[in-house]
């Protein structure tokens, strides 16, 4: 019996010291893939840093304004062309109601009632 | 033998008791060892065993091929290096960040041949050879050589290979849109420590390493800012004028959305800019603001019942006092009511009004508005105001119409807000999202009289000195202002500050907007004029016509609120009546003051 229990208590004390073994290489494993993954992280961070420095600098209003003239047909958007939906003359807009407008199903219906009749 | 000693136990009862007694310490102690070696053997098997899902996950993936476990979570524990915080403006644009750049220093001590150390490294760098060997002689164990290198010189350096050089990871402030924000934002030294604008006022927070992953996030709107320095820059041009300021607030929160002060200089480099360029003119500059006072001078005669909006008085004479005179450079030489002496800016009925109201409520308007005081706004740069002491009554008079007292473009914006928002003095702010209600404490005049100034106002638009300004569908409402400078101890008639102050739209004031351009030059298309009405007004028209549609605020082109035209009577004139913009009306804006 005595026997036994030593035998069984050394067995577990070895399998113990086993496990705590490969526990502590697994922490030390982590700890150097964490350092790793903080390393990339980091310069990760810091290229973020700078494509971000780099997106506000290309995005200066003076920069984008210059390269729309240049390349685009638009310009700014004036006040006469800022209004309300119910201020644009649909077809038969003079019989909707305003509300009927603001509807985009009954707009819709509107406008193809419109094109219908210049058909006719 | 054992009987003995058994005897010798029970008769020697001390010894026995001794004994007993050590065997069931022994005992204590035993189980007290017991009880630590199985709470740690168990811990350790719960470590190692039970908890271990590392291990177990091991274990499981091997047997079925499966990986990851999820329980295992990795706190992010990065060690961030403590960068000086972003800041951005209303939107999110990014106004100013911080990059990791490297900076070279020596220690002399190890560079071995040092003239050839310096010649390399000079030719590598673009810097002077003797300044170099100047540094490579020093006694000190520590001399930097270059600060902020680009990766590229990095690179240049290392391939080098001089010994004794070495690279410290250093921050750059860094601003990537240049010179458009530079007097509001400020810069860093080379230390990183912020030295002016945003960058001081909130060095603290920029630098505390547990807020500062947050960006400061400001009022300031980018596309604005872009929008009127644009206009200022080319208005300043074309009439070669000495500068400007300008400012775009929002008058029901004292958010300043736009701050322009020109010229500028660009923050990376603030040694380089001139001091004049470095000089803020809108958050430090004191200027006599001229005939925009006026606004302040109809508000306190309408707020104490002097006047109303139908009310006439004399501007047919010069008002003559002390030893002054007060004169209208072209003169309407008749009684005008309230609304014509604003909208034709005339000194002398202005001059009349503010008699009727007096040298003490005037004061106490004044230090009501906050003009004889700094701005109470979040920014280092403050302007004091130059307020004349003794307030005499000829200060009075001159005050009135916006001579004899200096105050900075900031003061004037606050002050015409609280004007145009029913009356009340919005605390300034840059910072977003400190969004502050008005506070009924501050109230400088009623609801009614501010619905009448911005009549008023209005009026300049329509039928006055403004009428450039007006952007259709926008109800612009303003006041024109051309101040004479003083140069030395005379005003020079030449010199000259025009200005103009708006807010839009009249009925549901949002914005105020104020332009003023330093010493324009009059050209051929003002006719000469170097006034706010020809000068100020038209860049204020661009500015507006420009923003109101970014901003999405509708035009309304018959508003109800908009009904100032009630109050203004025509007068029927003597000759025949000039078309709106001709330049008789506009010299009849040219301010003349006579000391």
């Amino acid at each position: 019996m005595t026997r036994f229990s030593f035998v069984a208590w050394m067995l577990m004390a070895v399998v113990g010291v086993f496990m705590l073994y490969k526990v502590k290489y697994q922490v030390q494993a982590i700890k150097y893939e964490i350092a790793a993954a903080s390393k990339e992280l980091k310069s990760h961070r810091e290229a973020l840093r700078v494509i971000s420095a780099e997106w506000a600098y290309l995005n200066r209003p003076a920069r984008l304004q210059n390269l729309a003239q240049k390349y685009l047909a638009s310009t700014d958007v004036t006040v006469s062309q800022i209004a309300e939906i119910q201020e644009i003359p649909f077809p038969e807009y003079r019989m909707a109601r305003a509300k009927d407008i603001a509807n985009p199903i009954k707009r819709a219906s509107m406008l193809t009632a419109g094109i219908a009749g210049e058909g006719r | 033998m054992s009987r003995r000693t058994r005897k010798v136990i029970v008769k020697d009862s001390t010894g026995r008791r001794i004994i007993e007694q050590s065997r069931v310490r022994l005992l204590f102690v035993g189980l007290f060892f017991i009880l630590c070696f199985t709470s740690i053997a168990v811990r350790m098997v719960d470590v190692a065993v039970i908890n271990n899902t590392a291990a177990i996950t091991i274990l499981v993936s091997d047997l079925d091929g499966s990986k990851a476990d999820e329980k295992v979570e990795i706190k992010d524990r990065t060690p961030t290096a403590n960068h000086r915080g972003d800041i951005v403006d209303r939107n999110g644009v990014l106004i100013a960040t911080s990059l990791t750049t490297s900076s070279i220093f020596v220690n002399p001590n190890e560079v071995q041949n040092k003239s050839e150390a310096a010649k390399k490294l000079a030719a590598t760098l673009r810097l002077d050879e003797d300044y170099l060997l100047k540094r490579f002689k020093s006694k000190k164990s520590f001399v930097w050589v270059k600060r902020n290198l680009t990766p590229t010189q990095e690179q240049s350096v290392n391939a080098l290979g001089i010994p004794g050089l070495y690279f410290l990871p250093e921050e750059k402030r860094v601003y990537p849109h240049g010179n458009l924000l530079s007097h509001v934002i400020g810069y860093v030294g080379v230390d990183d420590k912020g030295l002016a604008g945003i960058e001081k006022q909130y060095n603290q927070r920029l630098r505390d390493s547990s807020v500062n992953h947050n960006p400061l996030r400001l009022s300031l709107d980018t596309r604005l800012q872009a929008i009127l320095h644009e206009e200022m820059q080319s208005a300043i041009e074309q009439f070669s004028a000495l500068g400007g300021a300008g400012v775009i607030m929002d008058v029901r929160n004292g958010e300043i959305i736009s701050i322009v002060s020109m010229p500028d200089f660009d923050p990376h480099h603030p040694a380089k800019g001139s001091k004049e360029s470095r000089f803020n003119r809108a958050a430090l500059g004191n200027y006599e603001m001229g005939s925009t006072f006026k606004t302040f001078t109809m508000a306190a005669a309408l707020e104490h019942g002097i006047a109303d909006m139908r009310k006439k008085f004399d501007a047919i004479n010069p008002v003559k006092i002390a030893r002054y005179t007060i004169r209208d450079s072209h003169p309407e030489k008749r009684w005008l009511t309230v609304p014509e002496i604003y909208a034709y800016s005339s000194n002398i009925g202005t001059a009349r009004m503010i008699m009727e109201v007096g040298k003490a409520r005037q004061r106490g308007f004044m230090d009501k508005l906050g003009m004889t005081r700094p701005v109470d706004i979040d920014f280092p740069e403050k302007g004091t105001p130059l307020v004349p002491d003794p307030w005499r009554e000829i200060n009075m008079v001159t005050i009135s119409y916006g001579h004899g007292i200096s105050v900075t473009p900031l003061h004037l914006v606050r002050g015409i807000s609280a004007m145009v928002n029913g009356g009340i003095l919005p605390e300034l702010t840059l910072q977003a999202g400190m969004r502050k209600e008005l506070d009924e404490r501050r109230r400088v005049i009623s609801e009614k009289t501010s619905k009448n100034v911005r009549r008023l106002m209005r009026l300049v638009v329509q039928h006055g000195t403004g009428s450039k300004a007006d952007v259709e569908g926008y109800r612009v409402a303003g006041k024109t202002g051309t101040a004479e400078k003083v140069s030395g101890k005379k005003y020079d008639g030449k010199a000259k500050l025009a200005s103009f102050v708006a807010t839009f739209p009249m009925d549901d004031p949002k914005y105020v907007v104020l332009v003023m351009i330093d010493e324009p030059q009059g050209d051929k298309t003002t006719h000469f004029f170097a006034t706010g009405g020809w000068i100020a007004a038209p860049v204020v028209n661009k500015v507006i016509a420009r923003m109101g549609p970014l901003l999405n605020i509708r035009p309304v082109y018959h508003a109800q609120g908009d009904d100032a035209e009630k109050y203004w009577v025509e007068h029927e004139p003597k000759k025949k009546k000039q078309p709106k913009l001709a330049p008789s009306l506009a010299q009849r804006y040219l301010h003349a003051v006579s000391f």
